[in-house]
């Protein structure tokens, strides 16, 4: 891959990442308190980690492949575990165990 | 923890941090070993793991990072999308605000540069008595747990251009931290609205513009978004 691409690509999404970390400090309270600011910094994010999800779901969906279930049902395991349990490390390696432990001995 | 014990009193900023480090510690070594392990077997050079744990330093924001670089997303879209993603430490600058505000120019860059999930939840619970030394406490904590998720990463990377394997399926670890991650947002804001949204608007993007899905889809969310706070009743 071009080196180019990926020196600026990680830039890019270094500063995206220092600027939500920097964002009350730089523009100070009176911004970062707007009442639209604090809606949107309470559920953008949920709107785009559900993006993500589906994001990372596309290409089954489109082909509508067998990987779909198998991935729709590790997801079910995750989100069990997540709700039960509470814990990240947990949630994802079982979660991830079960799915790559499918795809290599299934 | 027992902050009465004399043992602890007498130990230096440094010390509590390491102490206060280690549960995050175990979580960041085996995030960063899947990280550089990923990167790395996906076919990406693996000193670009490294550099990405040391400038962007955002556990989901890097994992994210290998899908979009696999996919030749452009610069726009890398931007923001986590931007968006990682939008929710707004909250955690705005309440460290005035803990940060007598720190040295330099110091308060890098605390707020690695105001990671994990640095905020632990240097909530635990704050210094002199201003002084609540600095070196939470730059310490926040420098141990960036040297963590370093350390973890190049463990990864080297395992992965020495052993030559592929793990098939471990690609999944990346939808395994979105769910996690909306289950737990889920239980915060207690809303359907932010999901029943994303998904309409996502479902649309995957099956109508593929090529610009996470960008158009997610400017759209936002949209809709700011649609409703600007109609929502000033006292609400």
């Amino acid at each position: 891959m071009n080196t180019n691409y990926l020196l600026w690509g990680t830039l890019v999404m270094s500063l995206a990442t220092f600027a939500t970390r920097c964002l009350p400090f730089v523009f100070l309270k009176r911004f970062s308190e707007n009442r639209h600011v604090l809606f949107l910094a309470t559920y953008l994010p949920a709107s785009a980690t559900c993006l993500l999800v589906l994001y990372c779901l596309r290409r089954s969906l489109v082909n509508l492949s067998s990987h779909l279930i198998l991935e729709l049902g590790s997801i079910v395991v995750v989100a069990a575990l997540q709700l039960w349990k509470r814990n990240p490390l947990l949630s994802i390696g079982v979660g991830t165990a079960l799915y790559a432990g499918a795809m290599n001995f299934g | 923890m027992k902050t009465n014990s004399p043992l602890l009193n007498q130990g230096s900023p440094f010390g509590r941090a390491l102490q206060h480090s280690l549960p995050v510690c175990a979580g960041y070594i085996p995030v960063g070993i899947t990280f550089g392990l990923l990167f790395t077997q996906e076919g990406l050079p693996g000193q670009f793991a490294v550099l990405s744990s040391l400038v962007i330093n955002s556990g989901s924001a890097q994992l994210l990072s290998i899908d979009l670089f696999l996919a030749h997303a452009s610069l726009i879209e890398m931007g923001a999308m986590l931007f968006s993603l990682n939008l929710r430490h707004l909250f955690y600058g705005l309440s460290f605000l005035k803990r940060y505000s007598t720190f040295s120019p330099a110091g308060k860059a890098f605390g707020i540069f690695g105001l990671t999930d994990e640095v905020f939840s632990v240097a909530s619970a635990h704050r210094e008595e002199s201003p002084r030394q609540d600095e070196a406490y939470c730059l310490w904590l926040t420098f141990l747990n960036q040297s963590y998720r370093v350390i973890g990463t190049i463990l990864g990377v080297v395992v992965a251009s020495q052993a030559h394997v592929k793990i098939k399926g471990l690609e999944f670890v990346l939808t395994a931290l979105f769910v996690v991650l909306l289950v737990e947002q889920a239980r915060k804001i207690r809303r359907v609205f932010p999901f029943a949204i994303a998904l309409a608007f996502g479902v649309l993007g995957i099956f109508v513009f593929p090529k610009q899905m996470l960008t158009l889809s997610l400017a759209m969310s936002a949209a809709i978004l700011m649609i409703i706070s600007f109609r929502k009743k000033e006292s609400a």
